[in-house]
């Protein structure tokens, strides 16, 4: 076979010496032929000399080739003599292509591109379930499982910890000592963590010691702090690898020993398979084990299922995550199919003036396969610039990506997002090259079979006139442009109805100098009272689920003594200290909040609920003094912690006002029951509010929470977020929707109103004759400005119609999702029909003027 | 002269080859010689055109089973001459035990 190949190429290279060869040896054949025949031989059969040179060529298989150089020379040299042409092509498609690439590098980058590390197709990530949808594994279940465990070559394990790095905020793991030699990075400099090092040590992401350590060269051996304990550094990861998750970490820490007097200590498992082993079997094999080992436990925490999930990329590519990116790609998508639609209509234009030129192919014997092959073959060649030109632009729009996203994000979250390394690898360059094949064929195909449809008849009667369809079929391009356009508009509007609606809505709590911790370890009731007396400290309450951060857990209870009595109602439900109501200045309506004692879990069983909790259980009668049930049996929990009150009934004690704290939502909180806790029962890294007397700005409020927290014990902070940048952050994912449908509306809103233009440009030069007899006829100036635009503006009815008509399909996608989104809002698509007819009629402007402009006695005098 | 003698014989696909092949193995000719050579031994059995005998030049060439050289003829005439190699030795025992096995399977279909 190479030998072969080789042969064609040695020939294709002397095909001219070839060809003289052939011709000759075949000349003397027939001379040869012809003696013998003279000499009395017997006559053989004498075939076409140029057939038996052309089957001769043919067995080297290189004749398509020679027609495609042909058509390929020809295209550059008819491009080249519209270089304007060209340049708006590879242009608008390069823009197109741009904006996608982008996207797909970013998908790529978290989906597709492998992490950095030996085999990363063997790694994955496991845990099993109970019924209290508990996940994570304790030690001992990690060491037993690792000893005993037979599908993985072996098992590691690690504890996200976001905790700051010599003060300032990281993401980082407490990784087990054979995690590296598992998972399989290599170090830049230095070495990675080993089973036997001492549990103080750490390695840095690449990203991290350039950012946070200005790549100091003398990073090893530096220590750094990390909640409370000194790590020593003995190396950096090399660029590619900062973690096996989508969170982009800074640090890796060996874990300490397990610290007297803690529970015991939870981690996640990765393990490595044994060749030949399936995951689905490796998941059968760690549910059967965590089943066996689990046996033990009450009811609700025996595992019942397991997950095995890849962890070859970041993000596992399943249909799940496609099924949700799905609209991502779609309105990317779009903007590519708008400009697609802008270039066919620039090569129908100029496929017009070629007419004549097919014409005369046709009539010299071209098939119409070779013709449109030709033409398809120019699209092509401009889809390699443009394809080229789509790289430079993904890399401007990931650029503005990263600008956008910290120009959107509230300040006090920056120094917490780390932007990944982008994966620029041989998957983006085929997704473009195929994209911009994908798009020649789309802006290419129309034009090319549009004008090869030169009837052969008509062209040999030298007849070149141009039929009319062309017209009707440019009108369908734009009317297709706008509906995207509209489409794109009216979500970017519903978008940023949304946003407003999020940002101006009153959460009904407190969130001036309000802060938010998450504590390393959990706080005895000592420190508790040590932190609420420190200088500048107002109040400290602690709570279950912190507000605003996500939706409310809701839980079945049974309201004894109401019209709904009897049957379940599920509520949402949280645990709160006696100080959370005042802290967060939650109204006390009726009765009162608990007491100390009631918070202890003393003997009392007792329960706040909101107003509408109120109406909502006991329509009828008063809520206060009633008693509510809660089977211990259903709730809808959450899947990464549950926890129940410890009774079974409770009294309402209080009824406090309503607030809106779940994520995303502009009404009120629909119901909500508050149980008792107190700050020492609270698990570890939960929840803790602080109030701070300082007035807010300037830090001071801050500072007094920090001294307050270094008094009790070093680095005890994880976190502490003051609640109003919480309340600001809640808003951001709304405002990043606006921005990219507000980014990909206005790039289809140029298109569009472009490609307006060019139609009705070139329309009007189609028409000047006829619009010369018209006014000729006496219609006026105002009269052909308004059939321009009239025309104009029915293509852009039809096209908002079209796409509003989508948008009111794909509606129902996300009708109920978030209270905030709005998809049935008349506003947006009034304002986004407006907006576009302003634009189309902006469009339309020029050429109406120079449809009004036409003397009638010079466009009747040409030809 | 019956009308089938003006047709080229149908070969079967690769026997104008083995017959070729086997020509040239008793030692280098150049097209006509080797178009001759078959009809002369077949005694005008198989008569090979040119049409079909240069493309299938084209493919010994290209699989090495022959390489070509120019010279000159007993009468003074420049003329291409193939010269079979030890790949296309190789080939043609290959395509006669194809052969001999295809022909004794007709052989035996055609005595049932």
């Amino acid at each position: 076979m190479r030998t072969k190949i080789w042969n064609r190429i040695r020939r294709w290279v002397g095909r001219s010496r070839f060809e003289a060869d052939l011709a000759e040896e075949i000349r003397f054949h027939r001379e040869m032929e012809r003696e013998h025949h003279a000499a009395g031989g017997d006559p053989r059969q004498f075939g076409s000399e140029v057939l038996a040179l052309e089957q001769s060529r043919e067995v080297w298989g290189f004749g398509w080739f020679d027609s495609i150089t042909q058509d390929i020379r020809y295209a550059v040299r008819g491009l080249a003599r519209t270089p304007g042409f060209a340049l708006t092509v590879i242009g608008t498609i390069g823009l197109g292509l741009g904006i996608n690439t982008a996207l797909f590098t970013a998908f790529n980058t978290y989906v597709l591109h492998p992490i950095a590390i030996h085999d990363p197709y063997g790694l994955y990530e496991f845990w099993w379930q109970g019924k209290d949808s508990s996940w994570r594994a304790t030690q001992q279940q990690f060491q037993a499982l690792r000893a005993q465990n037979n599908v993985f070559l072996d098992i590691a394990a690690y504890e996200p910890v976001e905790a700051p790095l010599d003060g300032r905020p990281a993401n980082g793991e407490y990784v087990s000592g054979n995690y590296f030699e598992l998972v399989g990075p290599r170090a830049h400099i230095g070495r990675l963590i080993e089973a036997d090092d001492p549990s103080d040590v750490a390695v840095l992401s690449y990203d991290a010691w350039t950012n946070l350590y200005g790549a100091d060269p003398n990073i090893l051996n530096r220590k750094v702090r990390n909640r409370g304990r000194t790590l020593q550094v003995i190396g950096v990861a090399k660029p590619g690898f900062s973690g096996i998750g989508p969170t982009t970490l800074d640090f890796w820490a060996k874990a300490a020993e397990g610290r007297a007097g803690e529970g015991p200590r939870m981690v996640r498992l990765i393990g490595r398979l044994h060749p030949g082993v399936s995951p689905q079997a490796a998941r059968s094999a760690v549910l059967a084990w965590a089943q066996a080992d689990t046996a033990g436990l009450p009811a609700e925490r025996r595992a019942i299922t397991a997950q095995i999930v890849s962890r070859a990329t970041p993000i596992e590519l399943s249909p799940e995550l496609l099924a949700a990116m799905s609209p991502i790609f779609a309105g990317f998508g779009l903007v590519l199919a708008i400009a697609c639609a802008n270039v066919s209509n620039l090569m129908l234009a100029r496929a017009l003036s070629r007419q004549r030129e097919m014409a005369i192919r046709v009539s010299l014997g071209a098939g119409r396969g070779r013709l449109i092959r030709q033409l398809l073959t120019e699209s092509l060649l401009l889809a390699i610039p443009a394809a080229f030109t789509g790289i430079l632009v993904s890399h401007l729009a990931m650029q503005f990506g990263v600008w956008l996203l910290f120009q959107v994000l509230p300040p006090a979250f920056t120094a917490m997002v780390r932007v990944p390394t982008f994966a620029t690898d041989w998957r983006v360059f085929a997704f473009v090259l195929l994209a911009a094949a994908g798009a020649a064929v789309l802006f290419g195909l129309v034009p090319a079979l549009q004008t090869t449809r030169s009837r052969i008849v008509e062209a040999s009667r030298g007849d070149f006139s141009m039929d009319h369809r062309p017209s009707r079929l440019r009108s369908v391009l734009v009317a297709v442009q706008v509906t995207v356009c509209a489409l794109l508009t009216i979500c970017s509007v519903v978008a940023l109805r949304s946003q407003q609606r999020v940002s101006g809505r009153d959460i009904r709590i407190r969130t001036q100098g309000v802060f938010h911790l998450v504590l390393s370890k959990k706080l005895s009731q000592f420190e508790a009272e040590r932190l609420r007396s420190s200088p500048g400290i107002e109040a400290v309450a602690a709570v279950w689920r912190p507000p605003i951060y996500q939706r409310l857990v809701k839980l079945a209870v049974i309201p004894s003594g109401s019209a709904v009595n009897g049957s379940e109602v599920l509520a949402g439900y949280n645990f709160v200290t006696p100080e959370y109501f005042d802290l967060l200045r939650i109204p006390v309506v009726r009765g009162r909040v608990f007491t100390a004692e009631e918070a202890r879990g003393g003997s009392s069983n007792v329960v706040v609920i909101s107003e509408s909790t109120a109406r909502l259980l006991w329509p009828n009668s008063d809520a206060l003094g009633a008693t509510l049930q809660i089977p211990a049996k259903r709730q809808q929990a959450d899947r990464r912690s549950n926890r129940m009150p410890p009774f079974t009934s409770a009294r309402v004690i209080g009824i406090v006002g309503d607030v809106a704290t779940s994520y995303g939502s502009t009404a009120v909180d629909a119901s909500c029951l508050y149980f008792p806790t107190t700050i020492d029962h609270q698990p570890e890294g939960q929840a803790l509010f602080a109030s701070v007397t300082a007035p807010d700005g300037g830090g001071g409020g801050r500072r007094d929470l920090i001294a307050a927290l270094e008094q009790i014990g070093p680095d005890l902070a994880d976190q502490i977020n003051a609640l109003s940048d919480v309340h600001e952050l809640m808003q951001f994912p709304f405002r990043i929707v606006f921005w990219v449908a507000g980014s990909l509306a206005f790039l289809s809103m140029v298109l569009t109103v472009s490609g307006i233009y060019g139609v009705l440009s070139f329309v009007v030069t189609q028409r000047v004759k006829e619009i010369g007899i018209r006014m000729a006829l006496g219609a006026g100036r105002g009269a052909v400005i308004r059939m321009v635009v009239v025309q104009c503006m029915r293509l852009v009815g039809i096209g908002s119609g079209v796409g509003a008509g989508i948008a009111l399909m794909i509606a129902p996608l996300f009708a109920n999702l978030i209270e905030a989104v709005q998809p049935y809002d008349a506003v947006a698509y009034l304002s986004a029909g407006g907006l576009i007819a302003v634009a189309a009629l902006a469009a339309s402007m020029r050429p109406a003027q120079k449809a009004a402009r036409v003397d009638p006695l010079i466009s009747l005098r040409c030809d | 002269m019956p009308k089938t003698s003006n047709r080229e014989p149908d070969f079967l696909p690769g026997t104008l080859e083995m017959l070729v092949l086997k020509t040239l193995s008793r030692g280098p000719n150049h097209g006509w010689g080797i178009a001759q050579h078959i009809q002369e031994v077949s005694q005008d059995a198989l008569k090979v055109g040119e049409g079909s005998l240069y493309p299938a030049l084209q493919r010994l060439l290209l699989n090495d089973f022959v390489t070509a050289e120019w010279a000159v003829t007993e009468n003074n005439r420049r003329a291409r001459y193939y010269r079979i190699t030890a790949a296309g030795r190789k080939q043609l025992v290959e395509e006669k035990r194809t052969f001999e096995f295809l022909l004794a399977g007709i052989a035996r279909v055609m005595e049932s």
